[in-house]
């Protein structure tokens, strides 16, 4: 409530601090810097199509956030270029390079602004765009991108609301406008109480029209059909445990199957009746619809008999009809609040992740090494590491978790566990990997499985002996030109308990290269949706065999990111890569 | 993901449709049909992958969580037409070894 209750105070200090102002403008400064606020944003502009003024049209600019003044109106000069450029890119993260070269160019210029990510957001009324919002991050982009297109279509409308009201204008007192930008933002937040507390708050408005001692009210969840949610009022805290019904259970189930509502004027005559509290003599059950749907029931009982009649009966009905509305609502911001807390979850996973994938890469006097990792979204499901061990020799391992999110996260932390006490006990690669995955297979469900690329490079016998479970191949480019492929050796770890790996060995002398990766780079896709390729990594890899790792990875990087242009990439992207110094 | 069963013989051939990418809709209705067909004692279950235009590593899961259920009862599960790219994927990962794959789901039928 704290933030909801912030919100509203900033909101009216902003309008009273600029209430002054052009009221327009500052009613778009007020939509914009809440915006801004809600989205973590550091920086956000709204601009206008002028109508008026056909495809040339001058754009108004309200800052929240920049370096230049805020409210100062900028105006620009744009094209179809300008709508072309942000029409293709809505929604998409574009980097302050891309957004330098774009039409939107003079506008960064003209902010004087710095931040490293933008998103543009187109409004649009239909298919009628109307402008377009721009919002400046500092960190942590994508996942208020994702926040922002999952709650778009609200803002959207909100949005449209404040201009149909500004166009209208003329014929508005400015107060009524403000009252009721005001009124509709009060209205979207207050929407978002928590569940508990609006419940709270209709029984209590209730008990003044009806007399009764205990409620409780249910809600169905819209995609299992069953009762996921009971708020209890009147009852001990160990009657509640009690009171998980399910949707053929009692009065209440009745009720949520038919949607009839129904009095039961004494409880021991009602076969249907299930007995939560002996001293409950009569109940009603009212439906709760929305629309035709029925999304919960709620149930008064009393310690009386007869204690409900008819008349009473239908102002309940009446009741629960408009609170349903607000009961949704209450629910939908529950479930962002859970989201946020995955969020927060996933935060801390990430967080685990890149503690365990190391950040410095072991020195070698024969061996030069670079290391690349991207995780797709928050927390991603690959690995690798690159290890000294005491006798001169380093370790080189690249694995990827099928699945992705928390649950992929806490197998790789899993498997990197598994794998890193594993090789403290000097054994063939085979066996290192047989162990690995005989732990791994006892550790995970069914279904779950990583690939796996074990190599230990030996600087003096000039060889690398390897292991794969079911990995992409890790290439080997010879300093002739030629190239090897290390196709697994065995099927993919955690699915069979005592799998076999056979240990292979390829020649790794002076000049040599050796790159594994993950998936996430042949199989990153363009706009056609063509796969990278293990074709493509070789020849690219060829064109940069005379490099060090370090060059050989940005150029492997920047062919995928030519190649995929404006496709964002869906997995992870891994890269190991070492090279026998010449 | 759509799927539809045909039976031949005491043969479910499950045929799917789309991409096979994981994620609850795709996993869940794939489940809910291999549950069916076992509580129906139906044991033998080809997967027709015909119309199944991509598949990632979580869809590679999917395979292998049904595979391990149809097992556990005593059944087996066969996979049937596969395009050259989940071939591909089915040899990279070994996974050639666990599941019999068949050019036809008729061909995948008549090894049972």
């Amino acid at each position: 409530m704290k933030l909801i209750d912030d919100q509203i105070q900033h909101v009216q200090d902003v309008v009273s601090k600029f209430s002054q102002q052009n009221k327009n403008e500052l009613l778009f400064y007020t939509f914009c810097e809440n915006l801004k606020q809600g989205l973590r944003a550091d920086s956000a502009l709204f601009f206008l199509y002028d109508q008026s003024q056909g495809t040339t049209a001058s754009y108004s600019l309200y800052p929240s956030g920049w370096a230049s003044k805020p409210h100062s109106i900028l105006k620009l000069n744009a094209d179809s270029g300008v709508r072309k450029f942000i029409k293709s890119n809505n929604f998409t993260l574009l980097s302050r390079e891309h957004l330098t070269f774009s039409p939107l160019s003079a506008l960064i210029k003209l902010s004087g602004n710095a931040h490293s990510d933008y998103v543009l957001v187109q409004l649009m009324k239909g298919k009628k765009p109307l402008g377009f919002f721009l919002f400046g991050f500092t960190q942590n982009e994508q996942a208020q991108i994702d926040q922002l297109q999952e709650i778009w279509s609200d803002l959207q409308a909100i949005a449209l609301d404040l201009l149909e009201d500004q166009w209208k204008e003329n014929n508005i007192p400015w107060e009524t406008v403000e009252r009721n930008a005001l009124l509709k933002l009060a209205q979207k937040l207050s929407s978002t109480l928590k569940l508990e507390h609006i419940l709270k708050q209709m029984l209590q408005a209730l008990l003044n029209v009806v007399k009764f001692d205990k409620a409780v009210v249910f809600l169905i969840n819209a995609q299992t059909g069953e009762f996921d949610y009971e708020y209890a009022y009147g009852f001990d805290e160990d009657v509640i445990d009690k009171l998980h019904l399910k949707l053929d259970e009692g009065i209440t189930g009745w009720t949520a199957q038919t949607g009839k509502a129904m009095i039961v004027s004494d409880v021991t005559k009602e076969k249907r009746y299930v007995e939560v509290n002996e001293h409950i003599k009569s109940e009603v059950s009212v439906p709760i619809r929305s629309g035709r749907k029925i999304i919960g029931v709620f149930t008064l009982s009393s310690i009386l008999l007869n204690a409900f009649n008819q008349k009473q009966l239908r102002m309940l009905e009446a009741f629960a009809s408009s609170a349903s509305i607000t009961l949704q609502n209450a629910r939908l911001y529950e479930h962002m609040l859970q989201k946020r807390e995955l969020e927060k979850d996933l935060q801390v996973a990430k967080k685990i992740q890149k503690a365990l994938l190391q950040r410095r890469l072991p020195q070698s006097d024969k061996i030069l090494l670079a290391a690349y990792n991207k995780p797709s979204k928050q927390v991603g499901g690959d690995l690798y590491n690159a290890i000294n061990l005491m006798n001169g020799n380093i370790i080189l391992s690249v694995g990827d978790i099928a699945g992705k999110g928390v649950s992929g996260a806490i197998i790789m932390a899993t498997l990197q566990a598994i794998y890193r006490t594993e090789i403290r006990y000097s054994q063939e690669v085979n066996e290192l990997l047989e162990d690995v995955n005989q732990q791994f297979a006892d550790t995970i469900e069914v279904g779950r499985f990583a690939t796996f690329f074990h190599s230990v490079i030996k600087i003096e016998e000039r060889k690398i002996e390897y292991c794969s479970a079911g990995h992409n191949p890790a290439i080997v480019l010879h300093k002739n030109g030629k190239y090897e492929l290390l196709e697994a050796t065995g099927i993919i770890l955690g699915l069979l308990k005592d799998a076999k790996y056979s240990k292979k060995v390829v020649a790794f002398e002076p000049g040599d290269v050796l790159v594994a990766y993950s998936d996430g780079v042949t199989e990153a896709e363009n706009e056609l949706e063509e796969q990278f390729g293990l074709n493509r990594l070789i020849e690219v890899l060829k064109s940069a065999q005379t490099m060090n790792p370090a060059g050989i990875k940005k150029h492997i990087l920047g062919s995928l990111r030519h190649f995929s242009k404006n496709v964002i990439h869906m997995d992870d992207i891994t890269i190991v890569i070492a090279k026998y110094k010449t | 993901m759509k799927l539809k069963t045909e039976m031949m013989g005491d043969v479910a051939i499950v045929k799917l449709d789309g991409k096979l990418m994981g994620g609850p809709p795709a996993s869940d209705t794939i489940r809910n049909e291999v549950y069916n067909l076992l509580n129906q004692d139906t044991k033998n279950i080809v997967f027709d992958l015909q119309n199944v235009t991509r598949m990632n590593s979580s869809g590679l899961g999917i395979l292998i969580s049904n595979l391990s259920s149809i097992k556990s009862k005593g059944g087996d599960l066969k996979l049937a037409a596969l395009n050259e790219n989940m071939k591909g994927i089915m040899v990279m990962t070994k996974l050639n070894t666990i599941f019999e794959i068949a050019t036809s789901a008729e061909e995948a039928v008549q090894g049972f």
